[in-house]
């Protein structure tokens, strides 16, 4: 079950819904576990029993360096012990479901029956941000920036709950904290969390699964024999739909907070419209890169900013690997991570006070440039299949089996591709917030018009609902592209 | 002891902007080009200016210009 399942949207959500605001505010913490507890049962119900005992560990790990903190020695290895603990795991649980074949191949005369085990196995649903979210805690909690929560109930809250629960945003507790205690939401504090919510699943199902419907099966071909001009529709086609649909997911997640009385963190503010690479990381899965920011680069320049060591080019590449590793274990997140890596550290370098000087329409070609560079890499399945795409792209492929000319009539791509792509490519624009202050300032202090404002607005919201709903009923539903890591 | 007058003079340099003034309630998000970059070395100018040092978990634990200036007064009291 996904938030664009129709059990999702037309029981759980409804229901879970209707009895939050029905029952009385002080079990709201009670009905947000037991439905973040079947929400997650729903993925597997093995899920939701690893997660009461990974939550058990960590609210005791933390509990016990709050009270281990005071001391120098016993801060490390208690800290030392709860980070590496759900470090250790999530590599684990990553290299287990990327090495099933070779393990039960190793294991050829399936000694013990691990074999129907290991092919079963499947990463805990949203454990990459779980994980990252409990290394957090446990740091924050031994640099004094935050104590450990007391009360069971909401650290399980801060832990499961649903909204986040498939990719992120991943979550500070000294951000959310404080609204753990008494989560309550007004009735237009839940409207305008559904409002948000259907923003996002039509940016997921009419922008990000059109498009990806049509550019997916490039990128299933065996080689990609294609022009180059499709070659682009399909690299920038896929920027388009991993943008809509992770930051369509993430408007989804923090709309259902919302409902609920939850600020969850922004993860999107229009990438794309960055004008350099560090730029576009202020911008893109920012919850992820403020992590790696704050837990992992900062710590080492601080450590060394009298003496250094390490330099800070070295450190730049270190954040960037972590982050392409943090999606999987693959020579092709590795060079992903590079990729941005490099364009960083030519920005930090000396060529970054000649770049600041740059044209702006000429920053905005750099960072597109490598970030589409990145995406190739992303979406490959292999490294071989990645270099052949850039050939691809520079017209010097083979064409022969797929060329341009032939996929409109084999129907990969249709008059709804090329709106999904437009409009697409419109909205990464940041259009609806300077329309939206537009109108606030032209239409100040006048109330009837405010209100037809409003009431047009809920219009078009309905109606992109139901043709959401229309095509997750024709078309069948796809998971979101970052549920997988 | 030590103010906000004298602190905006390390941001001033730090962020070679003779405009900065810098309050309680500024953060990075406040002055242009304060990022994870260029902290780590206005916390080192901050310490040379100071003749202070501190520890990471102070650094760690700075929010705004004001929990800086705090933490500097109490390593110089």
């Amino acid at each position: 079950m996904t938030f664009i399942s129709p059990t999702f949207l037309f029981l759980f959500l409804p229901v879970f819904l209707l009895v939050y605001r029905l029952i009385r505010p002080d079990m709201h913490g009670l009905v947000l576990l037991v439905a973040s507890l079947v929400f997650i049962a729903f993925q597997g119900e093995v899920y939701a029993a690893f997660y009461i005992g990974f939550l058990l560990v960590n609210y005791g790990l933390g509990r016990w360096l709050q009270r281990g903190r005071a001391a120098d020695n016993s801060r490390h290895w208690l800290l030392a012990l709860s980070v590496g603990l759900n470090a250790l795991l999530l590599i684990a649980f990553k290299l287990l479901v990327q090495s099933k074949t070779q393990l039960i191949a190793w294991n050829a005369n399936d000694l013990y029956g691990l074999n129907r085990w290991i092919s079963a196995f499947a990463l805990p649903v949203g454990f990459s941000y779980t994980a990252f979210q409990m290394m957090a805690y446990h740091i924050d909690i031994a640099n004094e920036i935050t104590d450990s929560e007391p009360n069971l109930l909401r650290f399980a809250n801060f832990t499961l709950m649903f909204p986040k629960m498939l990719s992120g945003p991943i979550e500070r507790y000294r951000d959310i904290g404080p609204e753990l205690a008494n989560p309550t939401a007004s009735i237009d504090q839940t409207a305008d969390g559904l409002r948000r919510f259907i923003t996002g699943l039509a940016k997921k199902v009419l922008i990000a699964d059109v498009i990806g419907k049509a550019i997916g099966p490039v990128f299933a071909l065996g080689a990609p024999n294609i022009g180059a001009a499709y070659a682009w529709i399909a690299l920038v086609g896929f920027a388009v739909q991993l943008y809509f649909d992770f930051s369509g997911y993430a408007d989804m997640a923090i709309g259902l907070g919302q409902t609920m009385g939850f600020t969850l963190a922004e993860n999107f503010n229009y990438p794309y419209i960055a004008a350099s690479v560090s730029e576009f990381w202020r911008r893109w899965h920012i919850t992820l890169s403020g992590w790696f920011r704050d837990y992992v680069f900062l710590p080492i320049e601080i450590a060394q900013r009298h003496k250094r060591r390490i330099p800070q080019q070295a450190n730049i590449l270190l954040i960037f690997l972590l982050t392409g590793l943090w999606h999987g274990f693959t020579l092709n997140f590795l060079i992903w991570g590079a990729i941005f890596a490099l364009a960083m550290i030519l920005e930090s370098a000396g060529a970054g006070k000649w770049f600041k000087k740059l044209w702006p329409p000429l920053r905005h070609i750099w960072t597109l440039g490598w970030v589409l560079a990145a995406w190739v890499f992303f979406r490959s399945p292999d490294l071989t299949y990645a270099l052949k795409f850039f050939r691809a792209l520079l017209g010097l492929g083979p064409t022969q089996a797929y060329p341009f000319s032939q996929l409109i009539p084999l129907g990969l791509i249709d008059n709804s591709t090329w709106l999904a792509l437009a409009l697409g490519l419109v909205f990464s624009l940041p259009l609806i917030p300077t329309i939206r202050r537009w109108l606030d300032k032209r239409l100040e202090g006048q109330p009837r018009e405010l209100a037809v404002r409003a009431v047009l607005r809920d219009i078009l919201l309905v109606l992109l609902l139901v043709a959401s709903v229309a095509m997750i009923a024709s078309a069948g539903f796809t998971p979101g592209v970052y549920e997988s890591f | 002891m030590t103010d906000f007058d004298s602190l905006s003079e390390v941001f001033r340099m730090v962020f070679q902007n003779p405009e900065i003034r810098v309050a309680a309630e500024t953060t990075a998000d406040d002055i242009e080009g304060w990022d994870s970059l260029s902290h780590v070395i206005l916390i080192a100018a901050i310490e040379d200016k100071y003749q202070i040092t501190f520890s990471s978990r102070e650094i760690l634990r700075f929010r705004c210009v004001g929990d800086m200036l705090t933490a500097i007064n109490q390593k110089l009291a």
